[in-house]
């Protein structure tokens, strides 16, 4: 049992070491936050991360989750009362220059920002007045709005993009992992204020987040900012909804088929895969990689080496409930989607262990050099513990080599035989006309 | 950290050297550029790909088993005819990283069925650049104003498709020679010895190089360009959209500094602060991304201005009015007190932001080092960067980002919009 530290200076408890941070959590409101030190950079990122994603989204109203990031960017009543029209975030990025932007996914919402060490205070207290203060109308909505539909274009022009929703769609009949995170054009459209302010109440609040300070500051700076800005912040709702369907089991193969003109012919082929950071998801993204990743990969060399597909590419992210993943062919002129899936699934009743066991061990090297590079800044480090935060799993993220390493060439042949089970894939078929 | 650049002959060796650190990535930049030939290009299309395709004692899949063994990479990619390899791994594996990349800089070895591979492979990359709009209106915004003998100009892409199942081993392989006719530019960031190992390298591979004096980067007849550039490609749903011009200018003149303060009033690349993303995003809708910047030149030659933006066929007209509107009035205004204040904060904050990152560190290194500036130009340019005048930056503005000059290339669903745009462009 960890001792509570806690001192005058602010109401937080130290829940967890996890060697490179520290997880504390504030006594009276809930709200989690993670110390990650970075010394001598001159440069902090502070990172808070709601839980609320797509997955929280009601019929009719896809997308919502990713409107209200937008929004949150709009001006607080502080700033309204104080004239400051743009907003104080979007002024102090004008500023300051800081970098500064948003994402929202399946599972969460996250807000970021990297600036020089001596802002920290200024972009504490913007962070929090955002939390709960912003003013959802109108005036600034629907210029918004307008921005989000471009958003959307910009997508949906993409044939992966609409090959992806598709599939998604035919993978899902209960859960709410059915819809892309921007949504449909549709449910864009029809949006109201008392919407999302319905869906700002539910979520925005202290016990659903994680702020991160992360880069040149020390444990007290951390700590008392954190309690000055977010310690007085309530939580509004006692029950905050959540998904709880049940997926049903998939007893047979779907199709999906999209049709545009044009000359892109993408072949896809969709799987369930366990959520994030099982023993499963691991071994999972480790067997996509095998299959799909770089000039070594299985796929790689048998379609794209021999030119019958452009290139193989494939998603699979870190989600808090089972998800699709799906691996993309794009094919070759004049090369059939079927032949293709044949000789795909062909491959998965041939794998040879042998071969396996030596692209795994590639594969499991450069997920941890990867993880060098990209934790080697701030951002990265920011952006990686974000998908831990929404998972309610921080402590998994000091075990990354530990989980990468326990994955076994025997149970990456198993995955790769689950997931290309005929019987459960859903096949899309994107077609130029 | 420790900032260094070696200008010896052939070398150029920037680096930053960080104590214990625990990655390591070096750069190697050639510039192959001659006449832009259309067998230039195709050759451009898959020669980094070769590079990697095995020497003579390791095939391509040896050799890609070797660096996936370290966890290591090379990248190679080639723009306007400058190629660079990029090369990253743990500081622990960077030593044996070097040794294949020694061992593909002094063995190549181009095989028939490498050549088969590689081509085939380019061949399919470029059907599928096709339908790729913002690749495309770029390409045909830069066609409008560079001869075609430029670098910076590119052929139709079914031409290059055309040469590339052309080329011979001959042709890849006097490429590669050019690579040892031309002076290198090297960057590497890591601890000391890492840092040490890579100079080595680079020391050696460049000590046999005979600079071909003959090689002078190509002088540029421009063609009269059109206000006007269309590119139909109906897949799309948005139309991709370049505006600019060329500029005369180079990073080493007076004048660069005070009009990238300029530009990055208008249009700053990233972040909401431009001009541009304040109204033409925030204020109006009209599209979710529009920024700027200064692009194109080299060390010897002049590049362009370009805003890279996209609009709805629906939203084509008012976001170019939109855009032009707020190009004249920076061009007959200028920039204001508040905005003068903010970005010189902005520029500093830019500078600070670099140290969160050795990777951004080393590339912003690097492209310095491409432009042949020591760590004293560095010093001087970022000095006139935070010294820059209003009034210096309101008269480049006024010099060189006149909306008149300004052209439009445009690539997506175009035939629907034609007649319109066509219409406003003789008034914008």
């Amino acid at each position: 049992m960890l001792k509570p530290t806690k001192t005058a200076s602010h109401n937080f408890t130290k829940r967890s070491d996890c060697g490179d941070f520290q997880v504390y959590t504030h006594k009276q409101n809930a709200l989690t936050l993670i110390y990650y030190p970075i010394k001598d950079t001159g440069v902090i990122t502070s990172n808070i991360t709601y839980k609320v994603g797509s997955v929280d989204e009601r019929r009719g109203e896809s997308g919502l989750a990713h409107m209200l990031e937008h929004m949150l960017f709009k001006p607080t009543k502080q700033d309204i009362k104080k004239g400051i029209t743009s907003g104080s975030i979007m002024k102090f990025e004008r500023e300051s220059g800081a970098t500064l932007n948003a994402n929202t996914a399946y599972d969460r919402t996250t807000y970021y920002l990297a600036y020089p060490k001596k802002y920290l205070s200024h972009v504490l207290g913007l962070e929090a007045e955002r939390m709960q203060g912003v003013m959802l109308d109108d005036k600034q909505f629907l210029p918004e709005r307008g921005n989000v539909l471009s958003e959307f274009d910009m997508y949906n022009g993409d044939p992966y993009f609409a090959l992806e929703v598709a599939m998604r769609a035919a993978t899902f009949q209960s859960h709410a992992y059915d819809h892309e995170v921007i949504g449909f054009r549709e449910d864009i459209e029809d949006y109201t204020t008392d919407k999302l302010q319905i869906f700002y109440d539910m979520y925005y609040q202290p016990n659903n987040a994680t702020l991160m300070l992360i880069g040149d500051l020390s444990l007290e700076e951390a700590l008392t900012q954190a309690e000055k800005k977010f310690g007085a912040k309530k939580n509004k709702v006692a029950d905050i909804h959540r998904e709880t369907a049940r997926e049903p089991a998939i007893t047979g193969p779907r199709t999906v088929t999209i049709t545009r003109p044009g000359t892109t012919n993408i072949l896809g082929l969709g799987f369930v895969y366990p959520a994030f950071p099982k023993h499963d998801w691991y071994t999972t993204y480790l067997a996509i990689k095998v299959l799909t990743d770089g000039p070594e990969s299985i796929f790689h060399k048998k379609f794209v080496d021999t030119g019958l597909v452009s290139s193989i590419d494939s998603i699979l992210f870190p989600t808090a409930h089972s998800n699709v993943g799906m691996i993309f062919a794009r094919l070759a002129d004049s090369i059939d989607h079927d032949k293709i899936k044949t000789l795909m699934l062909k491959e998965r009743e041939t794998i040879d262990h042998q071969q396996v066991t030596q692209l795994l061990k590639k594969e499991q090297i450069k997920v941890l050099t990867d993880k060098a590079f990209s934790r080697s800044t701030s951002l990265g480090v920011a952006a990686e513990l974000t998908e831990y935060a929404a998972c309610d799993a921080l402590d998994e993220y000091a075990n990354l080599q530990k989980n990468i390493e326990r994955v076994t060439p025997t149970q990456v042949c198993e995955a790769i035989q689950t997931l290309l089970e005929p019987n459960t894939l859903t096949t899309g078929y994107y077609r130029s006309v | 950290m420790i900032k260094t650049i070696d200008t010896a002959v052939n070398l150029n060796l920037a680096t930053i050297t960080i104590p214990q650190c625990a990655i390591a990535k070096g750069l190697i930049t050639v510039d192959l550029h001659e006449t832009n030939s259309i067998k230039d290009q195709a050759v451009f299309e898959c020669f980094g790909d070769l590079l990697l395709s095995g020497t003579s004692t390791l095939t391509r899949e040896e050799l890609l088993d070797k660096l996936n063994l370290l966890g290591s990479s090379i990248d190679t990619h080639i723009t306007d005819g400058v190629l660079t390899l990029e090369i990253s791994s743990t500081q622990k594996s960077w030593k044996k990283t070097l040794e294949l990349v020694n061992d593909i800089l002094t063995n190549p070895i181009f095989t028939a069925k490498e050549l088969k591979r590689a081509t085939k492979l380019a061949f399919n990359n470029l059907n599928d650049e096709k339908e790729n709009s913002k690749a495309i209106a770029l390409d045909a915004f830069k066609n409008d104003f560079f001869s075609t003998s430029d670098r910076r100009s590119s052929a139709e892409l079914q031409t290059v498709q055309t040469m590339l199942v052309k080329l011979t081993n001959k042709d890849i392989k006097e490429m590669f020679a050019r690579m040892f006719t031309r002076p290198w530019v090297t960057s590497v960031t890591s601890d000391k010895p890492a840092c040490l190992a890579f100079a080595k390298l680079v020391t050696k591979q460049t000590a046999s190089i005979v600079t071909d004096t003959n090689f002078k980067p190509t002088s540029s007849t421009p063609p009269k360009p059109q206000k006007l550039v269309l590119n139909d490609i109906p897949s799309r749903q948005n139309l991709d959209i370049q505006i600019g011009c060329p500029i005369a200018l180079k990073p080493g003149d007076a004048e660069f500094a005070a009009l990238t303060f300029g530009v990055a009033v208008l249009a700053k690349w990233g972040g909401f602060a431009g001009r541009l993303m304040s109204i033409v995003r925030e204020q109006e809708g009209l599209t979710y991304g529009i920024y700027g910047r200064l692009d194109g030149y080299s060390k010897v030659e002049t590049g362009y201005f370009r805003i890279e933006t996209f609009f709805s066929p629906a939203q084509v007209s008012q976001g170019l009015q939109s855009t032009f509107r707020e190009i004249k009035r920076i061009y007959t205004r200028g920039i204001t007190d508040a905005e003068y204040t903010s970005f010189k904060i902005i520029m500093e904050t830019q500078l600070i932001m670099r140290n969160d990152s050795p990777v951004a560190s080393i590339k912003i290194l690097h492209e310095f080092n491409k432009l042949g500036f020591t760590i004293d130009q560095i010093e001087a340019y970022e000095a006139q960067l935070r010294s820059v005048t209003k009034t210096e930056v309101t008269s480049a503005i006024k010099k060189y980002l006149d909306p008149k000059q300004m052209i439009i290339s445009a690539a997506g669903p175009t035939k629907q919009v034609t007649k319109e745009l066509l219409a406003l462009s003789t008034k914008l």
